[in-house]
């Protein structure tokens, strides 16, 4: 925990003790680290936050997460659950219709098994009634259809180990690593359809409310098993995201009697028809038409001459955890004054010093003057290095960014100090 | 009990400030000007008390050393008032000055302007997005004072003192 707010052990023994008080920047740490808004940490206590249950899979499973997942890492999936729960409060506020998570019963959800992620694949096409037709957008399905919550996030902001993850509380949400960017949509595509089983199919049976997908195979990687059973229940996972996407009835309907299984022709089809990448389309006609492994093998080191299309509804995701749906919502409620111009700069993390987005109104125009944020910068630097009591009386602009003229008060004298910051307010030499 | 009091001098309001957290805690111990001068005399440096320092004299949950920008600062302290705390807040005078300048407040030290010292008020409620305010600048009348979360945060230097009973 201290690594991960940035304290000493012994600081964080002393706050936890009651005998220091934290600084605000370590609470809010805190609090996104566990998945909250700062009130509803303070309300609720973070002993039922999502990342205290991550925090005790991982111990009671022997496995050091903190060898996989960096603090940025925790900090972003936190901030996924913090921004689920702002999600959820919002769309209640609104009066928007509440998420769907078709029931769907199952012999043996205990002991997962790969193959059953065909079966149960064809199970919630059937419950929602979409037959073995392609799906033209997941995105579309999740969120317009079954009014789940979908989140993004660019490859930057979140360890490539890292591919996703999803949570059923308060209410169905989704969160994409975007690894090879928005513009591989195929991807994104899958990624949602594997954490669309786990939201149908494990959120409930592994008494965890949210699980993380990483990236690849995980034989052999101890650290990740977080939950027991964990391979399973991602092969499981990877299983239903490609049968659900191309399952194998329209695959061979696609295919047919004219076309080799192992041509060219037959896997740019699938690739097409179902939305997925050549990766995908080659594992998927292997199983179907029982093509060797080491064809499979060939068939996706030789590539395609044609690149897929650029244009797709699923490759009109925006990255950015609070961007989105969530800035939509925020608008929204907003306009209908259902949210305050400060709390709406909470959820989106939009500093006092910056507009609202949407309209330009007086409600979205920046709190605080650039001049007021420098003064905020410069007194905060004085105050570390012992200044108590100052105030920032003056803020130039200047080449370089701000000189700002700070005073604080001393037995015989009031100390003038004049603090250089950057465009962005970071701290300059003078 | 939340009582307002006047700042008695011009450079008391955190002394006034902290007489109202021990009028709410009952541990007033002196008549409030009197009492008044007695913080004033062991805070004071130069002339002057800084929010820091009252952490001296009052049990509190710290004081926050603000976020650069106090937008969940601002939803933190609600949460805390809401929780039965009460706080000191410091803000820019002017900025409050202007703020307040519609409500027609009187005061004996003249009006709240420009970028001097901050200026220390008593927050003591927090309800739906608004905070209610004692301001020690000002004469009892017309308070408290409600503001928006907005209000609050144009004004706010992000210093704030979360007392406890």
């Amino acid at each position: 925990m201290a690594h991960l707010v940035g304290l000493e052990p012994a600081q964080i023994e002393r706050i936890e003790r009651g005998e220091a008080a934290p600084p605000f920047a370590t609470l809010k740490r805190y609090a996104r680290l566990f998945g909250a808004r700062i009130d509803r940490f303070f309300e609720s206590g973070g002993s039922a936050s999502p990342t205290t249950l991550l925090f005790r899979s991982a111990a009671e499973h022997g496995a050091d997460l903190g060898s996989v997942l960096t603090a940025d890492d925790l900090l972003v999936l936190g901030d996924f659950l913090a921004s689920v729960a702002d999600v959820d409060e919002l769309e209640r506020k609104l009066g928007e219709p509440p998420a769907i998570v078709p029931r769907l019963e199952s012999a043996d959800l205990t002991d997962p098994e790969w193959p059953q992620g065909q079966e149960f694949a064809a199970r919630a096409r059937e419950a929602l009634g979409l037959g073995i037709e392609p799906i033209p957008s997941m995105r579309l399905l999740l969120e317009d259809r079954l009014h789940w919550s979908l989140f993004f996030v660019a490859p930057h902001e979140l360890s490539p180990a890292l591919q996703g993850a999803s949570t059923i509380e308060p209410r169905p949400a989704i969160l994409v690593n975007l690894v090879e960017g928005r513009e591989s949509w195929w991807r994104t595509r899958v990624s949602l359809a594997h954490e669309m089983c786990h939201i149908l199919y494990d959120s409930r049976t592994i008494a965890r409310p949210y699980l993380i997908s990483p990236q690849g195979e995980l034989r052999g990687r101890r650290e990740w098993a977080i939950v027991d059973r964990f391979r399973g229940l991602e092969r499981r996972a990877n299983a239903f995201a490609v049968h659900f996407l191309a399952p194998s009835a329209a695959i061979r309907t696609v295919v047919g009697a004219s076309m080799s299984p192992d041509s060219e022709r037959a896997i740019d089809a699938v690739c097409t028809s179902f939305g997925i990448g050549r990766t995908v389309a080659v594992r998927r006609l292997g199983h179907e038409y029982r093509i060797s492994e080491e064809t499979q093998n060939h068939l996706i080191e030789r590539g395609s001459e044609h690149a897929p299309a650029k244009d797709h509804p699923d490759a009109a995701v925006v990255p950015g955890v609070r961007r989105g749906r969530l800035e939509a919502l925020v608008d929204r409620a907003s306009t209908a004054g259902l949210i305050e111009p400060v709390m709406a700069r909470a959820i989106l993390d939009i500093p006092l010093s910056e507009p609202l987005p949407g309209p330009a109104i007086d409600d979205r125009e920046p709190l605080w003057t650039k001049e007021q944020a420098a003064f905020a910068r410069a007194e905060a630097q004085v105050r570390a290095s012992g200044g108590r009591g100052c105030w920032a009386s003056e803020a130039r602009r200047t080449d370089r960014g701000w000189e700002v003229v700070v005073h604080y008060p001393q037995p015989n004298e009031i100390v003038t100090r004049t603090i250089y910051l950057a465009d962005d307010l970071e701290p300059l030499h003078a | 009990m939340d009582r307002h009091f006047l700042q008695v001098r011009a450079n008391y309001c955190v002394p006034a400030c902290i007489v109202m957290v021990e009028a709410w805690r009952g541990t007033l111990s002196a008549p409030p000007d009197e009492r008044q001068h007695e913080i004033f005399d062991q805070l004071a440096v130069n002339g002057l008390c800084a929010l820091e320092d009252a952490a001296r004299l009052l049990p509190h949950e710290g004081v926050g050393e603000p976020d650069i920008d106090p937008a969940h600062q601002a939803v933190f302290l609600g949460q805390r008032i809401t929780a039965g705390r009460r706080a000191i807040v410091t803000c820019r005078p002017g900025l409050l000055g202007q703020i307040l300048a519609p409500r027609k407040l009187s005061s004996p030290h003249g009006t709240l302007t420009g970028n001097t010292p901050h200026h220390a008020i008593y927050v003591f409620g927090a309800e739906q997005g608004h905070f209610d305010v004692y301001d020690p600048w000002h004469f009892t009348a017309g308070q408290p004072l409600r503001l928006s979360r907005a209000q609050l945060a144009r004004a706010w230097t992000g210093m704030m003192l979360i007392a406890t009973k």
